[in-house]
């Protein structure tokens, strides 16, 4: 049995972990919310933000946590370009967007294999090993986790006041409800739809600028983190911003207390069994099927 | 509009898929085939950049010194994405589409496994170079010959350590207490099962007291539940029968939960160059170093000359391995004076040799019974040095740990 000690610390790692999870999930939330389609490159997203700071911390020396605008502002634009160019022209039907998507993700791989090739890149700042110890140091709280946490939080703070006081965000809700009423209360769907991709990729994109700076990437990683976002969104419920938050907390905590209980080696097996649960007693997850 | 832009768009994820696969393109047909599989994605993704250049250096070598009995060879070298079943798809393509006359092994020993599965069905010759885990060589195989030291040796790029620390007073600071409590974990696979099998069973043997024992999956990018689970058992040293990704992994939890073990080895890593990424958190580490500090023999002054003036830097035991299991092919078909794959494969069987990382003479199993041994190094302020056995220690062992 482990003690008290350890079972907090594995607590607040689940709970780190679960932090960044959300902003992931939450990028593929607004996407399938708002789009209705299901991006099989979400993952690889994430690796082309945890690149671009892995690059600017090692080329230029900026700092990760000041990385993160740069990285959402350049994601953005380049997943509204994709949007627009790629998947708009597609978007009347699912199974072309699907094997888009799919090729976009082979696409985005292959740049980080010619660019970043497949050694193992991580971003070690000054203050990685900063941290808070309590119950003489049986558990420390990393100050760069929590750092990561508070800014999962604030993202997910901003993107919800985005998405209710803001006539962007207002119009992504129509759209998310009906796409035929937004079209006829004169909503331009085109560019809603390309502005959620950008955010949405944007945000997910965060999401792996804040994890290089706890883990290490590889360019095979993407598809592993994809699946990961596709759970916890069907866990939290489709389209649902509070279950993306949420479904990434419980996965977090789920997956690191489980390794407490198993050995380390049934790690990936937690999340899928979680996934499956769900599809077999709530298919419309948690929050069920809560528009954006 | 639309059609053109589909297009264009497969158009460039084909121009892509092309580049990053190089290697995998046409064969003219005068050139001979040599095929392998190495993991440019997946678990062991770090470690396949060493081997490919090292395959790639030993195949120039073949074409420099005349070829195979006159004739140009070719690599075809495909991602086995670390995947057994990938590999299969891969092995079977080599021998039957590309007609390849001898196989390099990918890494891994599931995954060489699968390989020299294909080879053995097509009686093809297959030389494996990262592969060591017992049950490898325990299946019958006729076909595969593994440099690595295997069987006989099974788990002996850790078990070394484990006899490192049994004689703590050869090495350990005067007055210190000999740390007692041992954790040994290692990657999932065939591999790490036998290794730590071994482990634990040599630690057993010499009086150590087992706390903890048990597998990770290479994939999971946190290991923090796992070592917590470790510090709680208050292990004071760790031995982790580990790859590259998982080795860094594992120092960035070490590091996090400031676990104050003593001493620890990482199987590799810490003797890497890419290591230097970690800074200061990377020091400290031993490791296992299969290539001794003194070797010369088996062209090694060549290799590494061809090496730097090649890639431009200097080589790493990993590059030597690679590069051995191309001298191995050369010599058998030497030897053989033929290409038929049967005579390569007796000839291969009955090599007694020097490499240029160690000697060669294959046990009946496939296993290099040649090799001599490994050695442990420890990373000192990002230098590897060799600190066991005494009589190769280049530098005592620094420590604590912490």
């Amino acid at each position: 049995m482990p003690t008290l000690a350890g079972f907090i610390q594995t607590l607040s790692t689940g709970i780190f972990q679960g932090g960044v999870y959300a902003i992931m999930a939450l990028g593929l939330a607004i996407i399938f919310g708002v789009m209705h389609i299901i991006n099989f490159a979400h993952g690889e997203f994430l690796l082309i933000g945890a690149y671009l700071t892995y690059w600017l911390f090692h080329a230029l020396h900026v700092d990760p946590f000041l990385s993160i605008l740069l990285t959402f502002g350049l994601v953005f634009v380049f997943g509204q370009i994709i949007q627009r160019y790629l998947l708009d022209p597609v978007r009347h039907d699912h199974s072309f967007v699907l094997v888009m998507t799919y090729a976009l993700s082979i696409f985005i791989v292959g740049l980080m294999f010619i660019f970043f090739k497949s050694e193992l890149r991580s971003v070690v700042t000054v203050y990685s090993l900063w941290s808070l110890d309590f119950m003489d140091a049986d558990v420390i709280l990393n100050l760069q986790d929590m750092a990561v946490l508070v800014m999962a939080g604030i993202f997910f703070v901003l993107v919800h006041l985005f998405m209710k006081r803001t006539w962007i965000g207002k119009c992504m809700s129509v759209c998310a409800q009906d796409e035929e009423a937004a079209q006829l209360m004169g909503i331009d769907t085109r560019l809603v739809s390309s502005l959620a991709f950008g955010l949405g990729s944007a945000l997910t994109s965060v999401t792996g600028s804040l994890m290089i700076t706890s883990q290490v990437f590889h360019p095979g990683m993407g598809g592993i983190q994809t699946l990961k976002a596709f759970t916890i969104v069907i866990l939290g419920g489709m389209g649902s911003l509070w279950g993306a938050a949420v479904g990434g907390i419980l996965v977090g905590i789920i997956e690191a207390v489980g390794t407490l209980f198993m050995p380390g080696i049934y790690k990936p097996i937690i999340g899928f069994s979680i996934l499956l649960l769900v599809l077999l007693f709530r298919p419309s997850g948690l929050f069920g099927k809560a528009s954006v | 509009m639309r059609k053109s832009l589909i297009m264009w768009t497969l158009l460039s994820v084909f121009v892509v898929c092309g580049l990053v696969s190089l290697n995998q393109t046409a064969v003219a047909e005068e050139e001979l085939v040599i095929g392998c599989s190495l993991p440019f994605t997946g678990g062991l993704s770090s470690e396949a950049p060493y081997f490919r250049d090292g395959y790639t250096l030993g195949v120039d070598m073949i074409n420099k010194s005349g070829g195979l009995l006159g004739k140009k060879v070719k690599l075809v070298m495909q991602d086995d994405q670390t995947d057994p079943a990938t590999a299969i798809t891969i092995y079977e393509k080599l021998v039957t589409k590309e007609k390849a006359i001898a196989l390099f092994g990918p890494l891994g020993s599931s995954v060489t496994a699968a390989a020299a599965s294909v080879a053995e069905k097509h009686k093809v010759p297959i030389v494996s170079s990262y592969a060591a885990g017992e049950s490898l060589y325990n299946k019958g195989y006729t076909y595969h010959f593994g440099i690595c030291a295997s069987s006989y040796f099974g788990g002996s790029y850790s078990v070394p350590f484990i006899d490192m620390v049994n004689n703590f007073e050869k090495w350990g600071p005067k007055g210190e207490a000999k740390p007692n409590k041992i954790a040994i974990i290692g990657v999932s696979g065939a591999y790490g099962r036998d290794a730590v099998d071994r482990c634990v069973k040599r630690a057993k043997e010499v009086g150590l007291d087992v706390v903890h024992q048990g597998m990770y999956d290479a994939k999971t990018g946190d290991f923090t539940p796992m070592l917590q689970k470790i510090k709680g058992k208050g292990a004071e040293i760790l031995c982790a029968v580990s790859y590259y990704n998982d080795s860094i992994i594992l120092a960035r939890g070490i590091a996090k939960l400031k676990m104050k073990f003593k001493t620890i080895f990482l199987g590799t890593g810490p003797d890497l160059p890419e290591w230097k990424e970690l800074g200061p958190i990377g020091y400290k580490y031993c490791s296992a170093y299969p290539l001794s500090p003194s070797w010369q023999r088996g062209g090694y002054p060549e290799f590494v000359k061809a090496f730097k003036a090649k890639f431009g830097k200097d080589p790493i035991y990993s590059h030597a391995w690679a590069y051995g299991v191309a001298q191995v092919l050369k010599a058998a078909v030497e030897k053989a004076q033929s290409l038929d794959p049967v005579k390569v494969r007796n000839a291969i069987a009955g090599l007694d040799m020097d490499i240029a990382w160690c000697h060669v003479k294959f046990a009946p199993e496939g296993w290099n019974a040649g090799y001599g041994g490994t050695y442990i190094s420890q990373n000192q302020k990002g230098k590897t040095v060799g600190v066991w056995p005494p009589e190769v220690a280049q530098a005592p062992v620094i420590y604590p740990f912490r």
